[in-house]
This record gives structure tokens, sequence and C-alpha cells, in this order.
């Protein structure tokens, strides 16, 4: 089978990744944030060029960002999900932007609702919000209710109104 | 006085209603419910309706769905470009308190504290029917001389600003012009 060809192979290359067939057509491999940047360079000379998305999950109760970055290789018709984690406090990486170009916008995206700075990213501003005040909106600790009853006032059934 | 003129006036207000101009200025997802309202089964064409490019031609806006605080910006800037009289009709029910939208951080909750609305439809999403139904009671209202958002808009300016004002922060007007020198030429 070609994914279990893959995973051999990248072991082979690099034995400190864990690698592992989850089913047909996709494959998942761990890193370490130290060493994402040479495997993410292998994987993307053995043909996994196209890059489709770069997702965050939050994980407050391990203290941790995990980036999952979704590749798909256009001959092997694998999709391969390169995980790594990176602390929650003052989160930082480097931009992947030297490997698949358009990792600008996903880092741009993460950068804006997860607060992670990619370093050597050259335009790190905001898509969507506009003069964000508060902590990135898609972090778990992020309170929702309190933040609108800042921003949007509350409706008082007595006044039928929305007050500030 | 020729201002007053121009708001009784029965002949004026009589065309007004017969030739409502829509900025072509979707938001949300009910901008897919204007395509069969303007083409062939509904054809709103029949009551004088078009819509056109042109924001200083037009006398309609339609706010079709939900509202994020990025876009009321540039509903309030056209709605400011637009020329007296001007009508507003709010689609569905995120205008009106936010629908589904309640406890998004990114949704603006009621649209009339920000803009005046002259007719709402009830609604998640509604018909092309619903939306003709809400034309043709524009048209009832301008024709009686009930339409007047616009009016509301001038008279409680001071209001309309401070809650405009407490969303964007104080001098987002400033701001919103400085992105857009690029594209003014003088």
């Amino acid at each position: 089978m070609i994914e279990e060809e893959l995973v051999r192979k990248i072991v082979e290359v690099f034995s400190y990744v864990e690698a592992k067939v989850k089913r047909v057509r996709r494959v998942e491999v761990k890193v370490s944030r130290e060493k994402l940047p040479e495997v993410a360079k292998y994987l993307r000379s053995i043909g996994f060029k196209h890059l489709s998305a770069i997702s965050c999950v939050d994980r407050p109760q391990h203290g941790i960002f995990e980036l999952v970055y979704h590749l798909w290789s256009y001959e092997n018709r694998v999709h391969l999900m390169l995980k790594t984690t990176i602390p929650r406090n003052k989160p930082k990486y480097v931009t992947m932007i030297n490997v698949w170009p358009n990792a600008f916008v996903y880092e741009r995206d993460i950068w804006e609702f997860f607060g992670i700075e990619f370093e050597g990213h050259p335009d790190l501003r905001h898509f969507i919000l506009d003069y964000w005040d508060d902590i990135p909106p898609l972090r778990k600790d992020f309170n929702h209710l309190e933040y609108i009853k800042r921003k949007y006032g509350v409706y008082d059934p007595e006044k039928e109104y929305y007050l500030r | 006085m020729g201002f007053q003129v121009l708001e009784t006036s029965k002949l004026l207000n009589y065309a007004r209603a017969r030739s409502l101009w829509i900025v072509t200025f979707c938001t949300g997802c009910g901008g897919v419910e204007l395509p069969p309202t303007a083409t062939a089964r509904f054809d709103f064409e029949r009551f004088g309706i078009i819509s056109t490019p042109s924001i200083r031609q037009a006398d309609l806006l339609l706010i079709t769905g939900y509202v994020t605080p990025k876009t009321l910006k540039r509903i309030i800037i056209v709605y400011e470009m637009m020329r007296n009289p001007k009508y507003i009709i709010a689609h569905g029910s995120c205008p009106i308190n936010a629908g589904i939208y309640w406890d998004s951080y990114n949704t603006v909750k009621k649209l009339d504290l920000y803009i005046p609305v002259d007719v709402w439809i009830a609604g998640c999403m509604p018909r092309p029917e619903a939306i003709l139904r809400a034309l043709v009671k524009l048209m009832r209202m301008v024709k009686e001389g009930k339409a007047l958002g616009w009016k509301r808009y001038l008279e409680n300016f001071e209001f309309y600003r401070k809650n405009q004002d407490r969303l964007f922060g104080k001098d987002w007007r400033k701001r919103e012009i400085e992105k857009l020198r690029f594209y003014i030429h003088d």
C-alpha cells in the first residue's frame, strides 16, 4: 500500500518522527516543533506540494496549541497531517512561507484568531476583526458573553431596548 | 422651504414610490434570495425597481443578513453617500436581534442602533415572496410619506453617531478615510 510505503520512507529518513496510517489515504505524522521545518522541506520534496490548510487546536488543560499542516500529494493521492505542538503562553513559531508560499494566508488567519506570532511572516495584519481589543476570540478562555455585553450591550426586556 | 415641499409633495412621493433603485450591495446569506426576486419568476422590475451600481443615484439599501462590525462601517459609509430621501429594508432575523448569532463576538446585535431601518422582514431566510411584500409595503409607505428613516437619521444624528463611535472607537471615520486614500484621485 502506498500509505505504508510513505510511512516507512519518512521514518527511515527521520528516526524521531511518529508516523502512522490513520486509514486509506490518510497519514498522520507527529514531530517536535524544532524538527518540523526540515521534515516539511523533505515532505515537499517527495511530492506533498499542496498545503490545503493549517489548523490550530487550543488545549488549555495541557497548556499547548496544536498546529496541524494538512498536506496533499497529487502523485500518491494521500492526505498527510503534519502535527506539532507549541506552548500556550506567548506562542511563537517559524513561518512556512519558504516551503509553501500559500502559508501566508493561513498563518495570518491563525495569528488573528489564536494570537500565534509567526517569525519571518512579512505582513501580520487583521483580516476580519478590525481594531480588535481583546484576547484572540477562538482561544478557549475567551469569554464570549462578557465581550458581547461590553461591546454590543444587553437586551433589557422591561425597556425593550439594548442597554450599555 | 424647498425642503418641506420635497417632503410633502404628493406628486414627488408618487413618483419616488415607483422608481426605487437598489444599491447593489449584499451582506450575509440573503443575497442569494435577490437573483430570483430580480429575475423572471418574481421580477421586481415590474414595480419599477432595478439595482444600480451607483450609490449616488440609488434610493434603497438592502441589508440582506447578518452584519459584522467591518461590514457595518461600509454600510454606514454607503448610506451616508446616498442622496435624500433614502430607505433601508432589513432582511431576516439577524439585523433584528442577531438571530442564531446571538452569542457571536463579531455580529452586530441590533442594527437599528446604528442606522435607521424602514421595513423589517422577519424569518430566516425570507423567501422572495416575503421580500416582494416588504418592497410593496415600502412603496406604500413612500407614497403616503411615512418612510422617514432618512429624516430620523438627520434628526437623531447624535444618537446614531454615539452608538457608532462606541462600537468602532472615536476616530473610526478618519481611519477609514486613511484606508481609502490610495484610491482617491484629486
